[in-house]
């Protein structure tokens, strides 16, 4: 749906500006905490303890990298969270827009009391969890294994939540158009519905690689061999060892930050030049 | 007199119901299915663990509701659900305005969209942990920066996370600052489904900047803004782990913020009692449906009278 603006002299350049200082200030809260990670990660422990603080190291200390490096097998860790994180994304983007398009748009008996059920699993505090997923993983034999730590992120009531807004949100008249040109509820899905709700998709995709690769106490529960651990458990494992050496945790951080930062910006990339042709 | 055509009518109804019934199952099977047997079973379980006084190896004795009875009296959480509504009402508010107004300018697609949309989530990308890291380390009420250049400003500085009053803010300025960026991302693919010809047309018709927002884009963007609140609600009253890290079981802070999620984690973990921590879990969860679903319920009575609008 891309259309051009009309160009009118003067005021859009204005507006233009003031849009981008109000985004630039908005990022400087954003990124800045992180700029001062990146700073720290560099110093020395006496640097970053100093009072009042400095605001660059004297020389970057890349020896805490090689530390982090050294200490963990950042690689597998990266290749384990990436299959774990793309396979949920997949699995939820299929079977929430499949869910939340039913729910919006078929009138079958039940629907609303279901839909509400599938609500109160939002509500459901994630302690109380862990414990029955460790028990169903371990009864499936999948303890220690990539498909038993992706399995309690495969479905999703925030994803069918969602979807189902998203769906709520087109307008009747064309989906009544496909139905009255005789295509099922597949086909007017798959053929209409869908396209429709593509930023969504993508929000939701990009939302639960994220979350995937966050995940902290699932992985450290489900998972004791270091080459099955993601990125977050060894991060972990990190802040156990060295818990007061803090330009090296820093250090720990940025790189874990670093590859779905970089991920992202470049899907971003990829969109925008696509979308420009 | 045969009404050959009503019968007919009502033939096509029935099958239409049917068929649609069956879609609509079909559809939402494997995602509920899904859900059942990874929340709602476990749901039911602590439910059912809730109702006896086992200890951290499962063990327990019946005791009914006593449990429930226990949770009324326990002054802690008490207090912990008046820090965990004062949260949720300090953050959800914020995120929402400040994600919107960030929505508003990325969707007018200004120069370099791309990378202020990917930096904007680079709170939400890392990990909470970190997160909470950093920010511990930003607001240390001797090292931190934010220390550091007001005192150089000669301006105040506040024990920002071991001062009872502040300490509440501070996470809760934490938790926003974390989920603004997926909040303006997921308004913003709201916006970018209202089409443009309504704004186009309401420009032709001479409406200002402030009258299309008000008419076109918040009612039209009301299903993505709902969904947003609902979310950021539910997620700021189980927050738990910037509680956790950034204050502390130490900290003279810790009874003005920690929350019932924070408590939920001792009992659950740190006392091992698990009957209790059920029952808590299993209150949170009716308590939090509780105040949900007439919302929802309200809502979606709403939508289904209006069709689209």
């Amino acid at each position: 749906m891309a259309t051009s603006k009309p160009r009118r002299p003067g005021r859009p350049e204005r507006t233009a500006l003031v849009r981008h200082i109000a985004l630039a200030s908005g990022l400087l809260v954003m990124v800045g905490p992180f700029a001062w990670m990146l700073l720290t990660s560099l110093k020395t422990l006496g640097e970053a303890l100093q009072v009042p603080p400095t605001l660059l190291p004297a020389t970057p200390q890349w020896s805490n990298y090689a530390a982090v490096l050294d200490a963990l097998p950042f690689a597998q860790l990266y290749a384990n969270t990436t299959i774990v994180a793309g396979v949920r994304a997949a699995v939820q983007v299929a079977l929430c827009s499949l869910a939340g398009y039913a729910f919006a748009r078929i009138p079958f008996p039940g629907r609303d009391a279901l839909f509400l059920l599938v609500l109160a699993a939002l509500a459901i505090p994630a302690p109380l969890l862990t414990l029955p997923h460790y028990q169903l993983v371990g009864r499936l034999g999948w303890l220690n294994s990539l498909h038993g730590l992706a399995l309690p992120g495969l479905f999703s009531a925030f994803g069918t939540f969602w979807l189902r807004q998203s769906f709520l949100a087109i307008p009747n008249d064309l989906p009544e158009a496909a139905e009255l040109d005789g295509a099922n509820h597949w086909q007017t899905y798959r053929h209409v519905m869908l396209p429709l709700v593509g930023p969504s998709l993508v929000g939701l995709a990009v939302i639960t690689v994220v979350w995937s690769w966050n995940e902290l106490l699932w992985p450290l529960v489900v998972n004791s061999s270091p080459d099955r651990m993601t990125l977050a458990a060894g991060l972990a494992s990190l802040q156990g060892q060295h818990a007061t050496n803090i330009p090296l945790l820093m250090a720990g951080v940025v790189l874990a930050v670093l590859p779905p930062l970089t991920l992202f910006v470049l899907g971003q990339a990829v969109l925008a030049c696509r979308q420009k042709q | 007199m045969s009404t050959a055509p009503e019968a007919r009518r009502s033939g096509v109804a029935l099958r239409r119901g049917l068929r649609d019934a069956l879609w609509g199952y079909a559809m939402i099977a494997p995602l509920c299915l899904g859900l059942a047997a990874l929340y709602l079973g476990p749901a039911l379980a602590a439910a059912a663990t809730s109702l006896g006084d086992a200890g951290r190896f499962g063990e327990g004795v019946w005791v009914g509701l006593a449990n429930y009875r226990a949770l009324l009296a326990d002054v802690e959480l008490l207090r912990a659900i008046a820090n965990t509504a004062r949260f949720v009402a300090l953050t959800v508010p914020v995120s929402l305005v400040w994600g919107l107004a960030t929505a508003l300018l990325l969707h007018s697609r200004p120069r370099g969209v791309a990378v202020y949309r990917a930096l904007y989530l680079l709170p939400a990308l890392t990990m909470p942990a970190a997160s909470a890291l950093i920010w511990r380390w930003l607001l240390n009420g001797d090292y931190g920066l934010l220390n550091g250049v007001l005192g150089v400003l000669g301006l105040p500085t506040l024990r920002y996370l071991t001062d009872a009053e502040v300490a509440p803010y501070a996470i809760a300025a934490v938790a926003t600052w974390s989920i603004v960026g997926p909040t303006a991302l997921v308004l913003e693919s709201g916006l970018r489904r209202i089409p443009r010809h309504y704004y186009e047309a309401a420009r032709l018709d001479g409406a200002s900047a402030l009258a299309r927002l008000r008419h076109i884009t918040l009612p039209l963007l009301a299903p993505t803004l709902f969904f947003a609140a609902v979310v950021t609600t539910l997620l700021a009253a189980q927050t738990f782990d910037l509680v956790l890290i950034m204050v502390g079981p130490t900290n003279p802070a810790l009874a003005s913020t920690q929350t019932v999620l924070y408590r939920l984690y001792v009992e659950a973990i740190v006392l091992g009692r698990s009957g209790y921590a059920a029952a808590m879990g299993t209150a949170f969860i009716a308590m939090t449906m509780g105040l949900l679903a007439p919302l929802l319920w309200r809502y979606s009575r709403r939508e289904f009278q209006h069709g689209h609008e």
